[in-house]
């Protein structure tokens, strides 16, 4: 069944069908926002308030062959917002103090060392997470889209509102950057290959 | 990149998103262009790092349990109760505003009777045609007419102000008469207490008395009869 079928369903009066939709897309949001902000418990938080704002919201919705763009634009303005009151109002998680404060939710981040030797699955996780963490959301969020949700430039920039060549650009920037980032700590092919 | 080749065409080409053309162009340039291919194949190099940071399983997972519909939400259709929710509360407030004046229209007297109940009266408006011809032979009042229409209406207003006043009046003196012969009786009540009282500590302290001399005699005639050993007791 599709979406704009379950869609549909919810709308005519089967609220479960909804359950379907979230069943679906759940996984998805949770990992599109965790590598937006960071932070596993504040990723689970936000996720569920998307899925409330789509579950309230979805009557609104003209065209629901255009779901996949309405949910995914309620998730960047969710974490858009959230990344704006951690500005305002900087703390720490406690993921963060239980990993020793490496990575703090105020935008500063303790650079990890260079890495000689091998480094673990859940490291290179780790490291990963701070080099996105380390470049503008804004580069980020393209970076995310296209690198790990797979969408085409065209969905990005539907949902984004810009231009596909201004999508394309923040793309070649945020990878230079993460580039950068991990050649800095030395994170490349062969000190992954060493563990996995 | 030190050329020309722009860099969103180069990240359309990393994806595949050019068409055929471009895409010649570009291979072509890449051929010729060392710093090209080396920034192709670092963007494709971090790509493939980035991958490696495999989805992960959300901590719990959600369901959504649908609420209970209330009786009206089967009324008011969705987009009411949804989208278009802050133009229910004004709508629903004009709605009721007219009717109140439809029967107001209708001269509806709702009268509270002082037993807790409230009556209701609709009056419907009778149109005849005495009342149409009496109307249509009416003769505006003078201004002589309408002041004593006025003055009457106010002597009929005086009136029921005095007898107000009167009955008012006639409450409280009753009020007032009720109060004072229950304090008189009261006062009976509370004398007659004390006087019981009174009586009841004379007796015991007569009583209290005679034991004392009850008691005086007998340590007399025991001391008496220590004294006089031999002598037989004559106070008793």
């Amino acid at each position: 069944m599709t979406d704009a079928e379950l869609i549909r369903r919810f709308r005519d009066g089967e609220s479960h069908a909804f359950n379907g939709l979230a069943g679906r897309w759940h996984r998805r949001l949770y990992n599109f926002i965790l590598r937006q902000v960071g932070d596993r418990e504040e990723a689970h938080d936000l996720c569920q308030k998307v899925l409330i704002k789509a579950h309230r919201n979805l009557c609104r919705l003209r065209d629901p062959g255009k779901f996949s763009t309405w949910i995914y634009q309620i998730a960047v303005n969710t974490c858009r917002d959230e990344l704006r009151r951690r500005r305002r109002h900087p703390t720490i998680s406690l993921e963060s103090l239980e990993h020793g404060n490496e990575s703090r939710t105020d935008g500063t981040k303790r650079v990890p060392a260079r890495i000689d030797t091998g480094i673990h699955q859940c490291e290179l996780r780790d490291l990963l997470n701070r080099a996105l963490q380390s470049i503008p959301h804004e580069q980020r969020i393209v970076v995310v889209m296209k690198e790990y949700e797979q969408l085409k430039f065209t969905e990005i920039a539907a949902i984004l509102n810009l231009s596909v060549n201004t999508v394309k650009s923040r793309l070649y920037n945020g990878l230079n950057k993460l580039k950068k980032l991990l050649d800095q700590w030395n994170v490349n092919r062969e000190t992954i290959d060493y563990e996995m | 990149m030190k050329c020309d080749l722009p860099r969103d065409e180069l990240v359309g080409y990393l994806y595949d998103d050019v068409d055929a053309d471009q895409k010649a162009g570009i291979e072509s340039h890449l051929n010729t262009c060392p710093s090209c291919t080396q920034a192709l194949e670092e963007l494709k190099r971090t790509g493939n790092l980035l991958r490696a940071w495999a989805d992960e399983d959300p901590p719990a997972s959600l369901v959504f349990v649908p609420d209970r519909r209330t009786w009206w939400k089967g009324i008011i259709p969705d987009r009411l109760s949804t989208g278009n929710r802050r133009w229910l509360a004004p709508g629903l407030s004009m709605g009721l505003a007219a009717v109140i004046l439809i029967l107001a229209a209708f001269s509806l007297e709702a009268r509270y009777d002082g037993r807790g109940e409230v009556v209701l009266k609709l009056r419907l408006p009778v149109v005849s045609e005495s009342v149409d011809a009496e109307a249509t032979n009416e003769t505006p009042l003078t201004r002589a007419e309408l002041i004593q229409v006025q003055e009457q209406s106010l002597a009929v207003i005086q009136d029921w102000i005095d007898e107000g006043h009167q009955r008012q009046r006639i409450e409280l003196v009753l009020i007032l008469d009720e109060f004072a012969r229950d304090l008189q009786s009261q006062r009976r009540r509370d004398l007659l207490l004390v006087g019981q009282g009174l009586l009841e500590i004379d007796g015991a302290t007569e009583s209290r008395f005679m034991q004392t001399e009850d008691l005086l005699h007998h340590l007399l005639a025991v001391s008496y009869a220590q004294l006089n050993p031999n002598t037989p007791s004559t106070v008793e």
